[in-house]
């Protein structure tokens, strides 16, 4: 093979990047995503000393146009369950999960028990709790409204780089519970998953986390595991409207305006290959420094990128193959310089060692796009044939699902499509 | 099947569900979860809330409803019986040690909730008992519940119905002795 980066400590920047692009075409890997996107909030000025227990006392709002746990500033520990439906569960099933989720909610993430809380204290500290559902493909079949199934939820068509397994892929209902403290959120998990014994058996649990709340200044885009900052170039929020949320007049069924599509790719990290780059491929791989988030062209994390410079050596600063490159909406689909933005709020996961003694380590790679097929899959796709980091990554798991709008008081999630 | 007495019917809890009984239901100690409560019906009890209500989902033939009712008056209350969407047959019931046993039996008197403050309805404690079901409570319905109090006014709520492990469908009514 010619350049494998398998050794990539002895070659040259040039044979590096020649040899890596030609490396790419054969090798099975993925990543839609990382190190582009952009925390959404400015950095306040120093608050006061806040009490003690202010992290545990944060309240995330749950009534609104839009469901909480999507535009909401990630938070510490992120739980994706994909639930399967039981059989029987019909429209009028639905209907009354969709209330008790609904019940579960609104009261634990505002730091009130469920009802029928069987460890009541457990949901008194709410730590920005977040509960989000999602429906996938089955939703609709089971509820005999295979009409109001957006066009795009789907499986993803397949990409070169995929080795995806059942056991994480797929779901008929999405369970997204996140929070910044892991009792909060194990609680919410218990109690909403004992809610929907009656209709659906959980498919798959994927945990992640990011730092810790405190840790780093709010607003700080998080980093994950290979050490990238990850989510610097997401869409700012006044441009979620139409990229994030489904607006009117878009051909999309109108029980999801205000409501958006995910996507979850469960993406391995090959840590110990990845290691073995020193840091200056390893940050030509991303085209950012590892250390400010900065572009290769620029010294501030939010310099925007500029894809044309070249080095003194004749080379492309940002190499032609580099992460963010491929992943940006303007440099590679002129034709839909808008069309392709997504917003990713990616956790890490750890999950130990694989059977072959390597860390079992990557991201749950969440993608939110009004639109999955016009939005995503170009992205994924330019990824999936071109990346250099495909070389270390790889995609195991996949799963599509349409979020519906936000609730108020009185109502329940899901109305729109079931009530 | 359960036959209703037109006497004071004592029912046996097994000993195995003695262990629910220890459990609150739904943080009945917190004191503004009693903020969240039902419109009344208009000829309501007007100082009467009722927060945190909830039924156990059963197939049948009885279920037990709790939640929190408070009282923002001046002057007390007593809810004298209780009617429900969930079938044409309902007890206030209380849970009391006897002969080494807990069991429950309608409560004399009723529930008294004091001006000013709240009677709780719990699991393992006083509730209101929802007997000969026509048809199954499914986790997720809502049930309409209707309190009478002594002075004659009502109060009806709605009480969402919730798969729960601990509690009443087990009971087996046994005279006692």
């Amino acid at each position: 093979m010619t350049g494998t980066p398998a050794e990539p400590g002895s070659l040259s920047r040039r044979r590096f990047l020649t040899g890596g692009a030609a490396a790419v075409g054969g090798v099975a890997a993925a990543g839609a995503g990382f190190a582009v996107g952009r925390a959404s909030a400015p950095v306040p000025p120093p608050p006061p000393p806040p009490p003690a227990d202010a992290v545990g006392r944060a309240v995330e709002p749950f009534h609104g146009p839009h469901q909480a746990g999507v535009a909401t500033g990630v938070q510490a520990v992120g739980v994706f369950v994909a639930l399967d439906l039981a059989p029987g569960t019909d429209r009028d099933a639905l209907v009354r999960l969709m209330r008790l989720w609904t019940t579960d909610a609104e009261r634990l993430t505002q730091g009130r028990p469920t009802l029928a809380d069987t460890q009541p204290e457990l949901a008194t500290a709410p730590a920005r709790l977040t509960m989000t559902v999602g429906y996938g493909p089955g939703v609709f079949d089971a509820a005999g409204l295979a009409d109001q199934r957006p066009a795009w939820l789907a499986p993803l068509p397949p990409f070169g780089i995929d080795r995806l397994e059942d056991r994480w892929s797929g779901g008929d209902l999405l369970l997204h519970l996140a929070g910044d403290d892991p009792m909060a959120v194990a609680h919410a998990q218990r109690m909403a998953l004992r809610s929907a014994a009656a209709f659906a058996g959980v498919r798959w649990v994927q945990s992640g986390f990011v730092r810790g709340a405190g840790v780093a200044a709010s607003g700080t885009t998080p980093r994950n595991l290979m050490g990238q900052v990850d989510g610097t170039a997401n869409p700012p929020p006044e441009d979620f409207d139409g990229v994030v949320w489904v607006g009117p007049g878009t051909g999309a069924p109108a029980w999801l305006q205000g409501g958006t599509g995910m996507v979850l790719r469960r993406i391995r990290m090959l840590l110990d290959t990845w290691d073995a780059l020193d840091r200056g491929q390893r940050e030509q791989v991303i085209g950012r420094r590892l250390d400010t988030g900065a572009p290769l062209t620029g010294t501030a994390e939010r310099d925007p990128p500029d894809f044309e410079a070249v080095g003194p050596d004749g080379l492309l600063v940002i190499p032609e193959f580099a992460h963010i490159r491929l992943a940006n909406a303007t440099s590679s689909a002129p034709d839909a310089p808008t069309g392709t933005r997504i917003l990713r709020r990616p956790f890490s996961y750890d999950d130990g060692v694989l059977p072959d003694g390597s860390p079992d380590v990557g991201l749950l790679f969440a993608a939110y796009a009004a639109d999955i097929g016009a939005q995503f899959v170009p992205i994924q796709q330019r990824l999936a044939e071109q990346d250099l980091l495909n070389t270390w990554t790889t995609p195991v798991g996949s799963a599509v699902f349409a979020l519906p709008p936000g609730t108020e008081p009185g109502g329940w999630i899901g109305e729109p499509l079931l009530g | 099947m359960y036959a209703p007495s037109h006497h004071p019917a004592r029912l046996l809890l097994p000993l195995l569900a003695a262990g629910a009984l220890t459990v609150a239901a739904c943080g009945t100690s917190s004191t503004d979860t009693a903020t969240e409560a039902s419109t009344p019906s208009p000829a309501a009890a007007d100082p009467i809330t009722v927060a945190d209500a909830w039924v156990k989902a059963s197939p049948g033939p009885m279920t037990g409803a709790f939640g929190i009712i408070a009282n923002t008056g001046d002057a007390d209350l007593t809810v004298v019986s209780a009617s429900t969407s969930a079938s044409s047959m309902t007890e206030l019931h209380e849970v009391v040690m006897a002969d080494g046993q807990m069991v429950m039996q309608p409560k004399e008197g009723g529930f008294d909730v004091p001006a000013g403050g709240e009677h709780v309805l719990e699991p393992g404690a006083d509730h209101i008992m929802i007997m000969q079901m026509d048809t199954p409570v499914e986790a997720g319905d809502d049930v309409e519940i209707t309190l009478t109090f002594d002075d004659g006014s009502t109060y009806t709520y709605a009480a969402q119905a919730r798969e729960f492990e601990g509690g009443m469908e087990s009971y087996q009514p046994t005279p006692m002795p």
